[in-house]
């Protein structure tokens, strides 16, 4: 073996992390979702709920008929945040070499330090011991080693919940020709679809395809793809501490049925404006190019538009208006929509650009930074607009897991 | 099913060489002491300027959630599990 990579993929992370804090919680048949009561979806199903065919995404609805004794517990995105970072210090402590790849997920590269602990399944083996240890007994995962890291996620995969599993590369070529394409990670249902119809349906097909024709199909992708069913995936393991540069900030919220309509939809649009607005000016970037999407209905298509703006902004009113710019050029006009999102691209930094030369304008920051003084010492929700209280008068919760801090590990 | 409380309680705390957070012995309620069998849980929340750590315990079988205001040093009983 080569390199020596470990994918560690926490075990049904939200609902575990949910039944460590509530022993009452541990056994049943649990589903972490934004509203209990609403049209929202299980973002995370306990192992028990997965027994009986509860998945990731499913509406609430539809969970509770596959488990009647499904009991819906809203998500607290602070305490898998904290759990998240208490799990990165301990692996910290084995290596250097980590790349957060999601909340709940973790590349390490430990060519160097697994000699030390006898070996990669002896590391593996201390890893989860140490978990146990620090996060309780009901928060697991799953490890799984290879030399490359997306045969170790794949191992991860087939080893789960709570396993260990590695991938010795004399037994890689067997692997290639027994697993299908869209089980590797990077290989989604379109292109699994796209590969079907020229009769590729394995990992070691998908190999043996021409380059040239993958590269036509897929462009340079295609070439990534053939070395993936080659088993040759020389992807580094990124450490943690190389910061990745922002591309865009953005929000979007799926809507309960009672604030569909799309006047009220626009109130939480609103509030959205804000965050991103908020979020821009912490981060210290200004952008030009404003996105504005919704979905209609509760299960129709996706509808977004950008627009590019003439000069660079932070200021949530501006987004807005911009989003209400967008929407008025756009050939829907909806009734109702089920979701809203905005996001502000080209970014750059506030620092280059020069400062503010109208009066208005000038006005506009003071106020900004105003606010943004009152938020850092009494909270997030300490100023909110007018709109914004309208629309908090109308639900309790709205929203799954955007988060109220930024990352920082 | 979590009930609310949000009521302040006096509390019986150990700071430890190396422990990430205060260690909760136990805490008085209603003229009742509770001696914390279990931490489940602690993860901090933020508001402003103020940073809690919010608690998860169970005192036998009943469970209990409480806060610390670490700006304030108080301890904010805000739920329990069930009826105690």
């Amino acid at each position: 073996m080569g390199r020596i990579i470990l994918h560690l993929d926490m075990d049904s992370y939200f609902a575990s992390v949910e039944q460590q804090a509530s022993p009452t919680l541990r056994g049943r048949a649990i589903g972490v979702t934004g509203r209990p009561q609403e049209g929202s979806i299980v973002v995370a199903a306990s192992r028990e709920a997965k027994r009986h065919g509860v998945k990731t995404g499913m509406p609430n609805w539809e969970a509770r008929r596959l488990c009647p004794s499904l009991l819906l517990v809203p998500g607290k995105a602070e305490r898998y945040i904290a759990t998240t970072k208490r799990f990165l210090a301990i692996l910290k402590e084995y290596t250097p070499l980590l790349e957060v790849f999601s909340i709940d997920e973790v590349f390490m590269d430990v060519t160097q330090e697994a000699p030390r602990y006898g070996g990669p399944m002896a590391m593996a083996r201390a890893i989860k011991d140490a978990f146990s240890e620090g996060l309780g007994p009901c928060i697991t995962c799953t490890i799984g080693i290879a030399s490359q890291k997306a045969f170790a996620k794949l191992v991860a995969k087939r080893h789960k919940p709570d396993g260990i599993g590695i991938l010795r590369d004399e037994d890689l070529p067997a692997l290639l020709e027994e697993t299908p394409v869209g089980d590797l990670c990077g290989i989604g249902g379109r292109i699994e679809a796209r590969l079907a119809r020229i009769g590729v349906h394995t990992l070691a097909q998908l190999g043996r395809t021409s380059g040239r024709y993958l590269k036509q199909e897929f462009g340079v992708y295609g070439l990534f793809l053939k070395q993936l069913g080659q088993g040759r995936d020389s992807t580094p393991v990124i450490p943690y501490t190389t910061v990745a540069p922002v591309k865009s900030v953005g929000h979007s919220k799926s809507l309960p049925p009672r604030l569909r309509p799309f006047p009220l939809a626009l109130l939480v649009l609103h509030d959205l404006c804000d965050r991103v607005g908020r979020r821009m000016r912490k981060l210290g970037y200004v952008g030009r190019t404003v996105y504005f999407g919704f979905r209609l209905g509760a299960i129709g298509p996706h509808h977004g538009k950008q627009i590019t703006l003439p000069f660079s902004t932070d200021d949530a009113e501006t987004i807005y208006a911009a989003c209400l710019a967008i929407q008025r050029k756009m050939p829907i006009q909806p009734e109702a929509v089920s979701q809203v999102g905005v996001s502000v691209r080209n970014l750059s930094e506030k620092r280059d650009l020069p400062e503010v030369l109208l009066e208005e304008d000038r006005h506009r920051e003071r106020l900004n930074g105003a606010i943004d003084r009152i938020r850092d010492r009494f909270g997030e929700r300490a100023i909110v607009s007018g709109q914004t209280l309208l629309y908090e008068a109308i639900p309790e919760h709205v929203g799954g897991f955007s988060q109220g801090e930024e990352w920082e590990f | 099913m979590l009930q609310p409380i949000e009521e302040l309680i006096d509390a019986y705390v150990v700071y430890q060489r190396g422990s990430p957070h205060p260690i909760l012995r136990a805490f008085r309620w209603k003229n009742r002491r509770f001696d914390v069998t279990a931490t489940n849980l602690v993860h901090p929340e933020r508001e402003g300027q103020t940073l809690f750590l919010c608690y998860a315990v169970s005192c036998g079988k009943d469970e209990f959630r409480l806060r610390l205001n670490t700006n304030r040093c108080v301890w904010i009983l805000d739920a329990i599990e069930g009826e105690v």
